[in-house]
């Protein structure tokens, strides 16, 4: 993945998708890795910078991100051991522990949770709620998103915001692709009524 | 003080912020010098036995990533189970025309054009994915974590259903609404049950079943133009070509052996040992009959029935009897295989395009458009269920809004017998530690919950045959089988109960089924 810009938003370009080849590949550096922390190097430098964006994206400040990064590799390679290759992608399980760290930092108050939305994805997410992007509807929709409990924030920020597929998102949330659809449709229908009520 | 920090139009990290952040071996030293719990190092491993090991060290050393994400418990539907849920089936839709689809247990679905809307409320273009599943019985809704309670007027209820299911649409990844206008119909195999039951809709937003109405058994789809027992097919081209089931011939009922000309009854010519065995409540059997030397005998099919009228003469005498064709005990294994072969035969040609006529009842024709839909649906569901049925009973949804749908009967808790209840986790023989328990009888297909603190009143009826289902923290399926059931007491001092919590790694909802009994 690498991090572009459009307009301002931070978007992903999704490498989500490898191939078998690559994934087998990734598994002999798993395996190197277990036994040499030192061979975690390759690993470490193809996934950093996707796995700080994505951290960026849900806290305050750069500082924050970085130290909620290295939090989410440091508690990758102590537990790569317990990795299993089961043709998820690697990124899947790394993006996993990252959503876990987050949770952690969150719920010990330790970093405060941030949502980074850009007019583009207020229009987008606007629109799913069959509204016109005015500036009453834009300051509705944000104090719609004050009242999603976190988990529902990061459902909206990785379906909606980060436009990641589906089958990335059930990987990350380790649910399945059915679950994860239901989960977004019911999801929008709750910010929907809570974005009326709030008319 | 809000609850989120809303950073709008932020500006992206820069290659400088990943440089700074990126090395390698500042994040080696930061591995080396993170200061390593104590019950890790050699020291304190080497000083403990494996069973403190595996009791203290596992339990401490849980890391975040082997936890999901979103505690289980939290969402309103969610699988208790790490990583199983009931799997769907995605049909692709061309919205302007919509479709007719299938499920492998033959539950059609019917999609007018025009069904869906965007969430501005136009109707979409594009290809539509509609996702569908079924939840027929407690263990599928178990594993997909469906809240199966009824709460009304302050009391709570438990569900009892004929046919559950799940439906959803999107297109290009974003979910689509149903368009009131074009409703979608579902119709799926149900039980053949006399209970009424409310159509109901799972309402994620209000957390709760709301009652959509009456939802009565809505048709009995024949196979012929029998008149309410299951039916026969019935090729279009008249009465001369049927297949009917043999029947075999009960030896305290009167039945006579007529010679009858094959080519006039096929589906009788092709069984060894016919005979026709007086249907006494149609026509009472008078032994003076059997005295009288018959001078000839006319058998005649009767219409939308699956018996023949035995004409009797001599001279002006006259004697009509109703009968069903039977098959004596001896021939009857042979008949049933014959027969068997036959009707898989003329399956294979409805699947062919060999489409015979079928006469469905007024309910079924106003769902199934066309005899071929209703002979592939029948076909697929006795694929499915390892049957050879002619009729299939079902039960339709007119889906007004996406989401799960369900024919169901709010029940109370099963009475009979009251015990305190404590779960065991049958591997550590501590307590179980759960937020829900689900008692489920067999023969009932009803899932009734017990919150935690509601086991100190657990009552069952101790005649079913009754499991109790659970949860383990660590997401493992916990249950107390039937045979355990007979060791519970009624005291209402606190029974532990020892839940069996199985050794190997439960993969997929087949396997978590086996588990459960189910």
């Amino acid at each position: 993945m690498s991090l572009t810009a459009k307009g301002n938003a931070m978007q992903i370009e999704s490498k989500y998708h490898v191939s078998r080849e690559q994934i087998a590949a990734e598994e002999a550096e798993i395996e190197a890795a277990r036994t040499d922390p030192q061979k975690f190097a390759p690993l470490y430098d193809r996934y950093y910078e996707r796995i700080l964006g994505f951290v960026y994206q849900r806290v305050e400040s750069r500082d924050d991100a970085c130290d909620v990064t290295a939090q989410v590799f440091i508690a990758a390679l102590e537990n790569i051991g317990k990795y299993k290759a089961q043709g998820v992608p690697f990124s899947a399980w790394l993006f996993r522990i990252a959503v876990n760290e987050l949770s952690r930092m969150y719920r010990r108050a330790k970093v405060r949770q941030a949502i980074s939305i850009d007019d583009t994805q207020v229009e987008d997410i606007l629109h799913e709620l069959g509204e016109e992007n005015t500036s009453v509807t834009d300051a509705r929709l944000m104090k719609a998103l004050q009242q999603l409990g976190p988990e529902e924030v990061m459902l909206i920020e990785m379906r909606f915001f980060e436009k990641r597929p589906f089958k990335e998102v059930c990987d990350i949330l380790a649910i399945s692709e059915t679950a994860a659809k239901a989960r977004v449709y019911r999801l929008l229908e709750r910010l929907k009524t809570i974005y009326t009520s709030l008319a | 003080m809000d609850k989120y920090t809303i950073k709008r139009n932020r500006e992206p990290l820069t290659p400088e912020d990943v440089r700074k952040g990126k090395d390698f071996g500042s994040f080696m030293n930061a591995y080396a010098v993170r200061k390593k719990p104590f019950y890790t190092k050699n020291w304190f491993l080497s000083s403990l036995s494996v069973a403190a090991l595996a009791a203290g060290i596992i339990t401490m050393n849980i890391k975040n990533a082997e936890q999901p994400v979103f505690p289980l418990q939290s969402a309103f539907i969610s699988p208790p189970l790490n990583g199983i849920d009931i799997a769907d089936t995605v049909f692709t839709v061309k919205p302007g025309q919509g479709g007719n689809f299938f499920s492998d247990n033959g539950s059609f679905i019917t999609v007018p054009a025009n069904a869906f809307l965007d969430s501005a409320g136009k109707t979409v273009d594009g290809n539509v994915e509609l996702h569908y599943r079924e939840l027929p019985d407690p263990a599928s809704a178990f594993l997909a974590g469906i809240p199966m309670t009824y709460d009304s007027a302050g009391a709570r209820y438990h569900f009892r259903w004929n046919g559950m299911m799940e439906i959803y649409a999107f297109c290009n990844g974003k979910p689509l609404k149903a368009d009131p206008q074009h409703p979608v119909l579902v119709s799926l195999p149900a039980e053949k049950e006399q209970m009424q039951y409310g159509t109901y809709y799972l309402d994620t937003i209000q957390k709760a079943w709301t009652y959509k109405g009456r939802n009565d058994w809505n048709f009995a789809a024949l196979v012929s133009d029998t008149s309410g027992a299951a039916g026969l097919p019935v090729k279009q081209d008249a009465g001369n070509d049927q297949l009917l089931p043999p029947r075999k011939a009960n030896r305290s009922r009167h039945s006579f052996a007529i010679k009858f000309d094959p080519q006039e009854f096929p589906e009788l010519a092709i069984y060894k040992g016919v005979r026709f065995e007086v249907d006494e409540t149609k026509t009472p059997y008078r032994g003076s009959d059997a005295k009288v030397k018959w001078e000839d005998a006319v058998v005649t099919k009767n219409r939308n029935a699956d018996t023949y009228t035995i004409t009797f003469t001599r001279g002006v005498l006259e004697k009509s009897y109703v009968a069903y064709p039977v098959v004596g005990e001896t021939d009857y294994a042979a008949a049933k295989k014959l027969y068997e072969e036959k009707y898989s035969e003329y399956l294979q040609g409805t699947r062919n395009g060999a489409v015979p006529h079928f006469a469905l009842s007024p309910g079924a024709r106003a769902v199934f458009t066309s005899d071929s839909c209703f002979a592939q649906a029948l076909a697929l569901h006795n694929a499915h269920s390892g049957t050879n049925e002619h009729a299939m009973y079902m039960r339709a949804f007119t889906v007004s809004d996406f989401g799960i749908w369900m024919a169901g009967v709010p029940q109370n808790l099963p009475q009979g017998a009251t015990t305190s209840l404590s779960l065991k986790d049958g591997r550590t023989k501590k307590e179980l530690v759960t937020n829900r328990v689900y008692l489920v009888e067999k023969g009932t297909n009803a899932l009734f919950t017990y919150d935690a603190a509601g086991l100190a009143d657990f009552t069952y009826d101790p005649a079913q045959e009754n499991s109790i289902w659970a949860v383990t923290a660590d997401g493992k399926p916990a249950v107390f089988y039937p045979g355990d059931f007979k060791t519970l007491g009624t005291s209402e001092k606190k029974t532990g109960i020892t839940m069996r919590v199985p050794a190997q790694k439960i993969s997929n909802a087949a396997q978590a089924m086996t588990v459960l009994g189910s």
